[in-house]
């Protein structure tokens, strides 16, 4: 047969477009195998057809591929020979992944909610001491200013220490000091060293003027800090001579010194 | 830039005509390639959904068929032969088969001759064109066909018509079927030919301009 008018009989068109019984289909497939013009006559059919079928072809409804795909996951343990490839357990790999990524998830929702708990209770911590700094500044910031009263109260000219030392019997090593300044009128109490009380027992501070008994001049603890000075009322008497002293008494004190207990007294002047 | 369909169509075509990459397609779906599916259904699904709605005019059940068409293209890609043709025309083989069970099973065999195509042939050929037609490019080409190619493509290619039921439809005997196929398609491979050129010159102008403009 001439191959020029076998392609041009229009047998190719129908085998492409598939309405040849299987007889025929053998034939041409024949004449394909044997004619490579046929082979190239049969290819550009096809390519002209598909090229058409593009042109009219139709989106498919949406989700369609996500069905077929998920149809195809279920034939593979359904089909032993489907499964041949190595991807058999995808769907079991894909179940591991979201369990683990949902694992993971929750770490690290956990991590960071551990994080926030641990910096709330460190802005919390760091809060708490910028406040007591903050205390202790303000503390520090009186302190300092009771400091600069006291230190000009002792610079003052007119400022006069009268000086208390241990009796013998009782504390030999004792030492105070009364700062007394009539200008300013004002007097203060520093003591150096003085052995604690006993428990139930106070110290009180006397004034001798002249020959007068000695007055009340109130009891006193002992300085949390020693040498810090502690103001007493002033008389208009530490002008002149006076005379100071210190004895234990039961705590409260009493009117009149109980002249045994004598721990500290200023030499007349 | 905007790429007309037809142009699109033809550059992809250029790219996917390779047989190179056909093969490397069927081996990939072969060896069960996980992504091979996505490709292949990305690549073919619109242009055998088309196919499809030629023979079925439910959307529902077209979608079905097109669903058991790639399940089935999936599961028997190793007996695609490609000495014997191109992989879409078995991939339509496989599709058109499935349609005909469907509507055999349904019961749709002769109510798709009364219902789908009721009088002429330009009404029968109107069901798949009347969506796509809106396409300038599609309707170009479509309408340099005489409508008796079109109809004589359109029956046979897109509703599955037998040799012996065209010539029937058409009023013409049954050897012509075969001539009148010969002449049609001779017209519309001159057509794409010509729409080839025109496209390949649309290509390398809007790569010139994307060239000047630096994309």
């Amino acid at each position: 047969m001439d191959i020029k008018e076998y392609i041009l009989s229009g047998v190719l068109e129908l085998y492409v477009l598939g309405k040849l019984d299987a007889q025929e289909n053998a034939a041409v497939e024949l004449m394909a195998a044997q004619h490579p013009e046929v082979r190239v006559e049969i290819d550009a059919i096809e390519q002209a057809l598909e090229v058409y079928a593009q042109l009219h072809a139709q989106t498919p409804p949406q989700g369609t591929l996500g069905e077929i795909l998920n149809r195809v996951d279920q034939l593979r343990p359904a089909n032993p020979a489907a499964s041949a490839g190595s991807t058999p357990q995808s769907p079991r790999l894909f179940m591991v992944l979201v369990i683990a990524a949902a694992l993971v998830s929750i770490m690290a929702a956990l991590w960071a909610f551990n994080g926030k708990r641990q910096t709330e209770a460190q802005i919390a911590g760091v809060q708490a001491r910028l406040d007591s700094i903050r205390l202790s500044c303000d503390a520090i910031a009186r302190e300092n200013v009771a400091n600069l009263a006291e230190l000009d109260f002792l610079k003052d000219i007119a400022t006069r220490p009268i000086i208390m030392r241990g009796t013998p019997g009782k504390a030999p090593a004792a030492i105070a000091a009364v700062y007394v300044n009539p200008q300013q009128g004002k007097a203060y109490l520093n003591v150096v060293n003085l052995p604690a009380p006993t428990p139930g027992k106070q110290y009180q501070l006397w004034v001798i003027v002249g020959t007068n008994l000695p007055a009340d001049m109130g009891v006193f603890d002992l300085p949390q800090t020693p040498g810090l000075l502690k103001e007493i009322a002033f008389r208009s008497e530490f002008a002149g001579k006076v005379t100071f002293a210190v004895t234990l008494e039961d705590a409260g004190g009493k009117p009149a010194p109980d002249l045994t207990q004598l721990y500290l007294i200023s030499e007349a002047g | 830039m905007h790429i007309p369909k037809i142009t699109r169509i033809l550059m992809n075509f250029a790219e996917y005509s390779d047989k190179g990459k056909e093969a490397q397609m069927v081996r990939l779906l072969i060896s069960r390639d996980g992504q091979s599916l996505a490709l292949l259904y990305e690549r073919y699904s619109a242009a055998l959904f088309g196919i499809i709605r030629g023979m079925i005019s439910d959307e529902e059940l077209g979608k079905e068929v097109l669903q058991d068409a790639f399940v089935k293209i999936w599961q028997n890609a190793d007996k695609y032969d490609a000495t014997k043709g191109r992989l879409f025309t078995w991939m339509v083989q496989v599709t058109r088969r499935l349609a005909i069970d469907s509507i055999r099973s349904k019961q749709f065999k002769t109510d798709r001759k009364t219902d789908m195509l009721p009088d002429s042939v330009s009404n029968a050929s109107s069901l798949s064109e009347e969506t796509n037609l809106k396409d300038i490019g599609l309707r170009r080409i479509v309408n340099q066909l005489d409508e008796q190619h079109k109809s004589i493509i359109t029956l046979l290619y897109f509703q599955d018509y037998t040799q012996k039921e065209v010539s029937e439809e058409l009023d013409i005997p049954l050897g012509t079927v075969k001539t009148r196929t010969r002449k049609a398609m001779e017209r519309l491979r001159g057509i794409l030919r010509n729409e080839g050129l025109a496209t390949s010159f649309a290509i390398s102008l809007t790569e010139f301009i994307k060239h000047y403009l630096g994309h």
